[in-house]
């Protein structure tokens, strides 16, 4: 079954006329992105920096409406988790605060339903139920970016959509944390949209990969296919800086 | 390592200095309320100026009333006016701030050009002129000053709203379906309590002045109600004849700013 389905995805930025700033119809940043993903699929989205890969994941999520195009996603509103776990959680809020909300919004909760499943999710992204209670600077980087997948898993979706979401860990941190996104993904029957500039990452985590290269995706196929016979010159390249290419 | 040690001993010397001279004023006003050694009204045609006695500690002024009375009543008068003066000021501002950083656009470029003509004036021009227009009093002084006090709260909280609603958490609040309003007031606000607690210290200061400047000048606090201004003013015709008369008064405003300058800068560095 589809989960999501982008057809002729565009997206650019205008400024807007000011005193005397004309109106600009500036670069675009998505050229026409078509994809789809299933159920429990795990889509690697790779490229380099400013190849527009944070913009599809914002029109993903909702948090960007100004697109052409169709977007279209069956089931509960994907969630996003966001890059820096120092910046993805309000300072002034308890950790529980911060789970709680998203149920709390939808007013359809009884307050003690809320809590317990905050305490159930918490335990399954493996951290105490002691840390109801704490703020964020009582917490460690990792122990941070695992509250923000749980946050993110509080309304039961089917799609998670990472945005460089181990890029700022380091490198044990980073193992631990893939391997709970890829148990959670197991336990949920979950769908991820995997975004990062990291090759490895990516191969260790994803069936399939879409290369991006300014605004248009210019590959997409399984992982083995891609890492072992791209096709592109621009897949060659990636796949040479990083170095892995060697390796394979 | 001696360095911070050293910063940790200062932060710790104007907290303490702060608070004992902030807790002794606060004493003060408060045994006021309840208790003053005579009734600060009273005149008295036979003791008037007199110095320091033990009938009168701190002396009597030039009708014969005694001062530490007046000087509790005054403060007071004072300690409240400054109170709610930033009370009006702060929250009008606050919710000015925080609609104008969030929403921004064609409603923060109203507000703030609003702002920046009232910051075109000095604050107390600003009072005189609502003073003119609602005649004097102490109710008057504190809307006067409360409204003049309007525009630095306003640009601290817009200034704060604007950093935090570009941070991830904010975007989360809103792609999780918060409400605006919500966002603004739980997400947000709770994260500006560091500056805005500084702003409301260093506000206070300046109220207590700008209360005794108005009282001085004689569109403040009006007779027989005492303040520490009106104590200032009145007694400027007897400096030479009984200093001690304009001495504590004076005395009694320094305490107040200077107390709670220190024990707000200490508590900005410890926040």
């Amino acid at each position: 079954m589809k989960l999501l389905e982008i057809e002729d995805l565009k997206v650019g930025f205008e400024t807007e006329a000011f005193l005397f700033r004309k109106k600009q119809k500036d670069k675009e940043v998505l050229k026409g992105v078509t994809f789809s993903m299933e159920e429990n699929q795990v889509l690697g989205l790779v490229g380099e920096s400013g190849c527009g890969k944070s913009t599809l994941a914002k029109v993903i999520v909702g948090m960007n409406q100004t697109y052409q195009g169709q977007v279209q996603y069956h089931g509960t509103k994907p969630q996003m988790v966001f890059q820096d776990p120092y910046n993805s959680l309000n300072p002034s809020k308890t950790i529980g605060f911060t789970l709680t909300e998203p149920l709390r919004v939808q007013k359809k909760w009884k307050q003690a339903e809320i809590r317990k499943k905050a305490f159930s999710i918490l335990e399954s992204v493996g951290l105490d139920e002691k840390l109801f209670d704490r703020y964020p600077h009582q917490l460690s980087g990792g122990q941070r970016q695992r509250v923000c997948i749980a946050e993110a898993l509080m309304t039961d979706p089917k799609l998670l959509v990472l945005d460089e979401a181990v890029s700022a860990l380091d490198v044990t941190v980073q193992a631990q944390i893939i391997k709970l996104l890829l148990q959670i993904r197991q336990e949920r029957n979950l769908a991820m949209l995997f975004i990062s500039h990291d090759l490895r990452v990516v191969y260790q985590m994803c069936d399939q990969v879409m290369i991006m290269e300014q605004g248009k995706i210019i590959e997409m196929g399984d992982t083995q296919t891609i890492f072992y016979n791209p096709k592109e010159a621009y897949t060659k390249k990636l796949l040479e800086a990083s170095g892995i290419a060697d390796e394979i | 390592m001696k360095v911070r040690q050293q910063f940790k001993r200062t932060i710790s010397f104007n907290r303490i200095v702060g608070s004992l001279i902030t807790g002794l004023m606060v004493l003060l006003i408060f045994v006021g309320i309840f208790y003053t050694p005579y009734d600060p009204d009273a005149m008295n045609a036979v003791e008037k100026l007199q110095g320091i006695s033990i009938r009168h500690i701190l002396g009597t002024d030039h009708l014969g009333r005694d001062l530490l009375s007046r000087i509790m009543e005054g403060s007071k008068t004072t300690f409240f006016v400054a109170f709610f003066t930033v009370l009006i000021g702060a929250s009008i501002g606050m919710v000015l701030g925080a609609l104008s950083g969030y929403l921004g656009g064609i409603f923060d470029r109203i507000i703030m050009g609003i702002n920046d003509v009232m910051f075109a004036f000095p604050s107390i021009l600003l009072a005189l002129v609502m003073i003119a227009l609602l005649g004097t009093g102490k109710i008057q002084v504190v809307i006067a000053l409360g409204i003049a006090f309007v525009p630095s709260f306003t640009r601290i909280v817009r200034a704060e709203f604007i950093r935090i609603k570009n941070m991830d958490y904010i975007e989360n609040a809103k792609l999780i379906g918060v409400k605006p309003l919500r966002i603004m007031f739980v997400h947000i606000l709770p994260n500006c309590k560091t500056v805005l607690l500084s702003a409301i210290m260093i506000g206070f200061n300046n109220a207590v002045l700008a209360e005794a400047g108005m009282s001085f000048l004689g569109i403040g606090v009006q007779p027989p109600d005492a303040s520490l201004g009106r104590m200032l003013s009145e007694s400027q015709s007897y400096l030479f004849s009984s200093p001690m008369y304009i001495f504590f008064p004076g005395l009694a405003i320094i305490l107040l700013v200077l107390g709670l300058s220190l024990l707000a800068e200490s508590l900005s560095k410890d926040l």
